[in-house]
């Protein structure tokens, strides 16, 4: 009776059923649980998202998040609706000082050729044979930005959200060793050297009314963009009216960190060895590195092109900063900057594009979603 | 003014070619290209329109906000 007993155990256990696509799943999930804590990449929710993955690919766990009645089934909607990352761009907003955009607005320009790696990926990606949809959710994590990879993703190609996210995040990490090679082969010693002149201060009223304006306006232009950047600029609004602090503060901090739990948890759970284990999982890495540096690529070009424009008075290093990342792209802009001229100091600078960058990407994002999306 | 000259161009010729492009259902090199194309001249369209207000609305900002002169 006990043996019997114990054999059944051992049988119905997942030992028994553990095949080596889910064990080597398991070490991918141990891998980045290292990058996140030992490397410190994207911790916050590479460490949810390693988990996630653990957690889906322990057999009869049921914690997949396509395991309908599974708990990450349900808490997959806030995914699936796109709910999560536009809570997470509520947050983005109260934290986010568009003081440096608004007193030099041409800097919205570089955050809009950085997004040229997004559309550089999606056509190498629709050559690779992916559908526009699988293309274009591909191209998004050129943008280098989390949130909208994933908004874009679970409404176009939801079986690529495990890769998408994981590429997206890592690379988003590794931005300190992708762009600075990038930008110096594209710019000259003098370039890089340019000192710019202090932007203007920003008075109140137009720190308040700039969230607005951008409001009406994109959604008008782009219905799509919508939750995004309506939700973004909910959260600067809260931050810069001066009368809704403790808003702004939970925006910012407690229910971005509950979102980002769930956010990274369900997201690193779609990632079950059926489907992540196949050669399109290569290809969507490979091709978001190739996003991430075109995108760098075109912000540093048209940073030349205004340099030539202003006569100097521009450095090009700004330009690689548009592609969103806040705000680590501009600190790389930053520490490129004091390289070349120990004098410089950019990131006052580089902040105009880095968050140009982020209403760029979720502009693209829209323009794709409008396309392709059914 | 002179700084938003290219968002003007930029807002105008997007409009222009937005009316007349119409998205392919299967996408080969060309359409890719046209598709890419047309997005990136749509997000520059887009972020060209935010600096246009941007500098309108800082311009009559500033107007109002100039100190009057007096004796």
């Amino acid at each position: 009776m006990f043996t019997h007993a114990l054999e059944r155990i051992v049988q119905d256990s997942g030992f028994a059923t553990l095949d080596w696509r889910s064990a080597i799943m398991l070490v991918v999930a141990g891998i980045l649980i290292y990058f996140a804590i030992a490397k410190k990449f994207e911790p916050l929710l590479l460490l949810p998202i390693a988990f996630g993955i653990l957690l889906a690919n322990l057999p009869f766990s049921t914690m997949g998040s396509y395991d309908e009645g599974g708990l990450f089934y349900y808490l997959y909607m806030g995914v699936k609706l796109g709910i999560y990352p536009s809570l997470i761009f509520m947050g983005v907003g109260a934290m986010t000082d568009f003081g440096p955009l608004i007193s030099r607005p041409s800097s919205l320009m570089l955050g809009a050729a950085a997004q040229f790696g997004i559309f550089f990926a999606f056509t190498v990606a629709n050559l690779l044979g992916f559908t526009p949809q699988e293309a274009s959710s591909i191209g998004i994590i050129g943008g280098a930005d989390g949130p909208t990879a994933i908004f874009t993703t679970a409404r176009l190609a939801p079986h690529l959200l495990g890769p998408i996210a994981i590429a997206a995040y890592s690379y988003m990490a590794l931005i300190p060793m992708i762009q600075p090679p990038i930008m110096r082969a594209l710019t000259t010693k003098k370039e890089r050297e340019v000192v710019m002149t202090m932007p203007r201060q920003v008075s109140k009223l137009e720190r308040i009314l700039f969230p607005i304006i951008v409001t009406v306006f994109v959604v008008l232009l782009l219905p799509s963009t919508a939750p995004l950047i309506g939700m973004l600029m909910l959260g600067n609004l809260f931050r810069e009216s001066g009368v809704v602090e403790r808003l702004s503060d939970t925006a910012q901090n407690a229910l971005m960190n509950i979102v980002t739990i769930f956010l990274g948890l369900t997201v690193g759970a779609t990632a079950k060895a059926d489907t992540f284990l196949a050669v399109e999982t290569l290809q969507v890495i490979a091709l978001g590195l190739v996003a991430f540096a075109f995108g760098t690529v075109g912000g540093v070009l048209l940073g030349k092109l205004m340099y030539v424009l202003t006569k100097g008075k521009v450095n090009p290093l700004i330009g690689s900063a548009g592609v969103s990342a806040v705000p680590m792209a501009a600190r790389v802009s930053q520490i490129e900057g004091q390289k070349a001229n120990p004098g410089n100091f950019l990131l006052m600078h580089a902040m105009g594009p880095n968050v140009a960058g982020v209403i760029g990407s979720a502009v693209a994002a829209g323009i794709l979603i409008a396309l392709f999306g059914s | 003014m002179n700084i938003s000259g290219p968002a003007w161009l930029t807002v105008l010729v997007t409009w222009v070619t937005g009316l007349t492009y119409q998205v392919p259902q299967k996408l080969d090199l060309g359409d890719s290209l046209a598709v890419t194309a047309f997005s990136l001249l749509l997000v520059f369209a887009a972020l060209a329109s935010i600096w246009l207000v941007i500098a309108i609305l800082g311009r009559v900002l500033r107007q109002f906000q100039k100190p009057k002169g007096g004796a």
